[in-house]
């Protein structure tokens, strides 16, 4: 019964701060359609400039794709040789694009002109993409060209994308940024719950009151749990209004995963907290903490990316689960035996994390 | 009614608590009286099982506590130093939690509540937030919250900090009455004038009980003469001059405008002194207090 008039104080003294009701009810709508928008790896409108220094027909019909395509911003096409290294210091174009006449070619019958791609490697990402878009689309045009003369091709790929054909990163980044939105605010809230009682020396009356270690603990952790569904629940409702992606999964799976995650991270919180002597530190931990989970959780670049040496930092991360978890929820509609191991291994995260943050809360407070 | 005797606690190799050994009685305040960084907070935190000692013990009514420290904090109501008050919540919210987590029975709290605030003259207040208080009131939020419980203990550390002088003597008048209903205070504070308001006094000094005893018998029985001088010139010189009477076996500080002077003997070497004014006076409790925290003579 204790626990409840904690839990009743902590959600009176987060709610009575007007600047802690927009951060925690405004900011994550903002947030996720900010971040929705923004975040994206789809790569459109790169600036290019063409060089066009071939007569032939197949180099005006490539050019023509080129400024016919979304990807591409075609800035320039000229016809004389440029200094490719000023263009990209000065900034005008990422890209560009080259195209002279073969005369090597050995078949005289299809002849296509040399194309060649210089990229600015600055944003290696984009660079890549770039060229791959390139690529794609000389292909394109050479099997088109084949076909239409009447040659068989020995092979053809054809590839299928299944739950997210378009490719749309929104689809993937949305459900993602719902988990970003429920470990942001139940890590900086709850990190600053032990410490700001240590501060304002309320910690050793709640202490004298009898109030058990495991009360003030759980008194702390169950607003924070509750906080952070909200956040979840308005994510959510703005990723499927705003963005349009349905969820195909269970909501109540949805629900579970989000618990086990949430005892997780408020448990390493909670850790912090103790641990810190002052909400500045505190803060600076979960900041540091925060910037960690996130680059290693698999939102931005693939798990499989990481070097081998690090990746346990990742199979430790509990975000890096329930990113995966939510986005199978979301996209892949999978039923719960699908991420079985994930939520197994989230869950035992989630014991680890709980029993070394209670035991050292418990070391704190130790008479 | 609380005794503690021998009390150790070191951090690393500071000696924070040094052998202290004090009794407080029903129905008096002790005072414990030192400087910052003396020690006070830390005995009053072991006292409450905040903080584990290193040696010594506890006793509740000439029984000792034998690392029980429920048995302490059952009959005691303790405010820290900076008031131990939410700031988001309302003079009313705090209440209600420190009632609720003391278990006061729910048909008493209300009752209880108003009638501790009204008090401490808090009531017309109920709906403000501590943080918008004053020093003055936060102290008597603080103080309300506490008795609550209905403790018959209570551990207050510098309870005046930060409080200006109205509220201080308001805070005295509260503390009387509660010495009259019987309870035990005990309490630390910088400010020797206002340990004058008490009736036994400790004083610590780098975390060792340096003198203790009634107020009044500590007064009466001072050993040393205190001579007050107005110099006729400058203060600096004067105090120079005297102290080069290696001769005399004399303590002298400045205060304010006057130079004051403990010794015990023949005060014929103040003869040559220039002075408007040489004025032999009681030594208050901070006149005695120096004399004893620098050093001069320890118990």
């Amino acid at each position: 019964m204790r626990i409840f008039y904690l839990f009743k104080k902590e959600l009176i003294e987060i709610l009575r701060q007007r600047e802690m009701l927009v951060l925690i009810f405004i900011a994550p709508i903002l947030q996720t359609i900010v971040l929705g928008y923004v975040v994206t790896t789809d790569v459109k409108n790169i600036p290019v400039q063409v060089v066009n220094l071939s007569e032939s027909r197949a180099a005006f019909r490539i050019v023509n794709r080129i400024n016919h395509s979304s990807l591409f911003d075609v800035k320039k096409v000229s016809h004389s040789p440029e200094d490719a290294v000023s263009i990209f210091k000065k900034g005008t174009a990422k890209a560009i694009i080259v195209l002279r006449d073969s005369f090597e070619a050995g078949n005289k019958n299809i002849r296509y002109p040399e194309v060649q791609i210089l990229m600015d490697g600055i944003d290696a990402n984009t660079a890549g993409i770039a060229a791959g878009y390139f690529n794609g689309i000389v292909r394109y045009y050479i099997m088109t060209d084949i076909k239409q003369k009447g040659f068989e091709l020995p092979l053809e790929s054809q590839t299928v994308i299944r739950f997210n054909p378009d490719l749309e990163s929104i689809n993937y980044m949305g459900p993602g940024i719902v988990a970003l939105l429920l470990t942001m605010i139940s890590m900086f809230l709850t990190s600053i719950g032990i410490v700001r009682e240590k501060e304002q020396q309320t910690m050793d009356t709640l202490l004298i009151s009898r109030l058990t270690p495991i009360e003030i603990f759980t008194g702390k952790a169950l607003p924070m749990a509750l906080l952070g569904l909200i956040e979840m629940g308005i994510g959510i409702a703005v990723v499927i209004l705003v963005f349009n992606i349905q969820i195909r999964g269970s909501l109540l799976y949805l629900f579970i995963t989000a618990v086990i995650f949430l005892f997780a991270i408020l448990s390493y919180a909670l850790l912090i907290s103790t641990l810190c002597n002052s909400q500045q530190q505190a803060l600076f931990f979960s900041w540091f903490s925060m910037v960690t989970f996130l680059l290693l959780s698999g939102l931005f670049t693939p798990i499989e990316n990481i070097p081998r040496a690090f990746r346990w930092l990742a199979d430790i991360n509990p975000l890096r689960y329930l990113i995966r978890i939510i986005r199978e929820l979301f996209l892949k509609g999978n039923d719960i035996t699908y991420f079985t191991k994930d939520l197994l291994i989230m869950t035992g995260i989630m014991v680890v994390l709980l029993s070394l943050s209670i035991v050292n809360f418990k070391r704190m407070v130790s008479r | 009614m609380l005794a503690v005797k021998n009390l150790f606690k070191a951090f690393d190799s500071i000696r924070a608590v040094d052998g202290v050994s004090f009794s407080a009685q029903r129905g008096k305040i002790t005072i414990i009286a030192g400087a910052d960084g003396a020690g006070k907070s830390t005995i009053f935190k072991i006292i409450l099982g905040l903080i584990k000692k290193d040696r010594g013990e506890i006793f509740i009514d000439d029984s000792p506590i034998n690392g029980n420290f429920s048995r302490v904090t059952d009959i005691t109501g303790y405010m820290p130093e900076r008031f131990s008050l939410y700031t988001d919540l309302t003079v009313e919210e705090n209440m209600d939690f420190f009632a609720d987590i003391q278990r006061v029975e729910t048909g008493r709290k209300k009752e209880l509540k108003n009638r501790l605030l009204e008090r401490t003259g808090m009531l017309p207040f109920r709906k403000r937030r501590a943080g918008a208080l004053s020093g003055g009131m936060k102290q008597k939020l603080a103080l309300s919250a506490i008795l609550l419980s209905s403790p018959e203990v209570l551990i207050l550390d510098e309870p005046t900090t930060g409080v200006d002088p109205l509220s201080r003597i308001e805070f005295f008048k509260i503390m009387d009455d509660l010495k009259k209903e019987g309870k035990t205070i005990v309490m630390a504070t910088p400010y020797l004038d206002e340990a004058e308001k008490g009736d036994f006094i400790v004083f610590i000094r780098k975390g060792k009980n340096i003198k203790q005893g009634g107020i009044r018998e500590i007064k009466d029985n001072f050993p040393e003469k205190m001579f007050r001088i107005l110099p006729a010139g400058n203060i600096f010189e004067t105090l120079k001059e005297l102290n080069s009477k290696k001769e005399v076996r004399a303590h002298f500080y400045i205060r304010g405008r006057y130079i004051k002077c403990l010794f015990s003997g023949d005060s014929g070497f103040l003869a040559g002194i220039k002075a408007k004014e040489i004025r032999e006076e009681k030594p208050s409790l901070e006149d005695i207090y120096l004399y004893y925290e620098r050093g001069v003579r320890d118990d």
